[in-house]
């Protein structure tokens, strides 16, 4: 859509129907940039309650939540995706290192109990199918597990995953659903 | 591309260029801002383009022109200026009035 000679910048998120819990994180250089990133979208937040007419948005100011860890801005907000001005700000106060979008953000640590000194390979042998499915789709994503020696003859598999929403009500959507509920050597918090 | 999408593209087109346009001319404004800010006047106005162009009130609108809707395209262009200078505005209260 744009001609040669001109950087193309893309805004990420066009709307859609359907509203869902936005998170962005925004990685800055430093920690003062991250600060002023931060100040900025609270600014832009005030400037929203104050001319309201002025900005396309499903969403209240007052619902949004800005934070800030370390060098990180983090901005949330339940939205169809109306999130051009948030974006504006993150990319023009200072440039990020990295923008992260996620759809009903989760952190969430899961554990799978196996007889101790089994490697991950031999876990998923002696796993049933589904949990063998989910053991290899939480390496992909999560990378190798930590290994927790449980002094019982057992030992935890633990990954920590962070990312767009993949557990609800006991259950695991990592493209199969995998119901952890009734499953006693799986633990996700 | 199909016609219709043809037709989609070049007012998509027209307008990103009407937009460079319109900031060329602001770019006394430009500068104070991005004197506030960490992005260079091009840089800044490559974003507005983008963000102008992605706004719903745009992105989706711009299919209208065809038909049933038949929308003028005319109309896609003057809500496309209207919007870049509510963006404009929004910008000198955030970095100029502080």
């Amino acid at each position: 859509m744009c001609d040669a000679g001109h950087k193309v910048y893309v805004f990420r998120f066009r709307p859609s129907s359907h509203s869902e819990d936005f998170t962005v994180i925004a990685t800055y250089k430093s920690v003062e940039k991250a600060e002023k990133v931060e100040r900025a979208l609270k600014d832009l937040l005030e400037d929203m309650e104050e001319h309201p007419d002025d900005y396309d948005i499903d969403w209240s100011p007052d619902e949004a939540y800005v934070s800030l860890e370390g060098n990180k801005v983090r901005f949330e907000v339940y939205t169809a995706g109306y999130l051009s001005d948030v974006e504006s700000v993150i990319k023009k106060v200072a440039k990020p290192e990295t923008i992260e979008w996620y759809r009903d953000y989760q952190e969430i640590t899961v554990r799978v109990r196996v007889p101790k000194g089994l490697t991950v390979e031999s876990a998923m042998l002696v796993l049933d199918r589904e949990e063998a499915e989910a053991i290899k789709w939480f390496r992909e994503n999560c990378g190798e597990p930590k290994v927790i020696d449980c002094g019982d003859g057992t030992q935890l598999l633990e990954w920590f995953y962070r990312g767009d929403g993949i557990y609800d009500d006991d259950t695991l959507y990592i493209g199969f659903q995998f119901y952890v509920g009734d499953r006693d050597n799986w633990e996700v918090e | 591309m199909s016609e219709r999408m043809k037709e989609v593209a070049n007012l998509l087109k027209e307008i990103e260029e009407m937009i460079r346009r319109e900031l060329e001319r602001r770019m006394d404004d430009i500068e104070k801002i991005t004197s506030r800010l960490e992005v260079t006047p091009e840089e800044y106005k490559e974003l507005m383009v983008a963000e102008v162009v992605f706004e719903p009130g745009i992105s989706i609108e711009v299919h209208f022109i065809l038909p049933p809707w038949n929308k003028s395209p005319k109309e896609v262009r003057e809500k496309a200026l209207k919007l870049l200078e509510k963006k404009l505005k929004r910008d000198c209260r955030l970095y100029l009035s502080a």
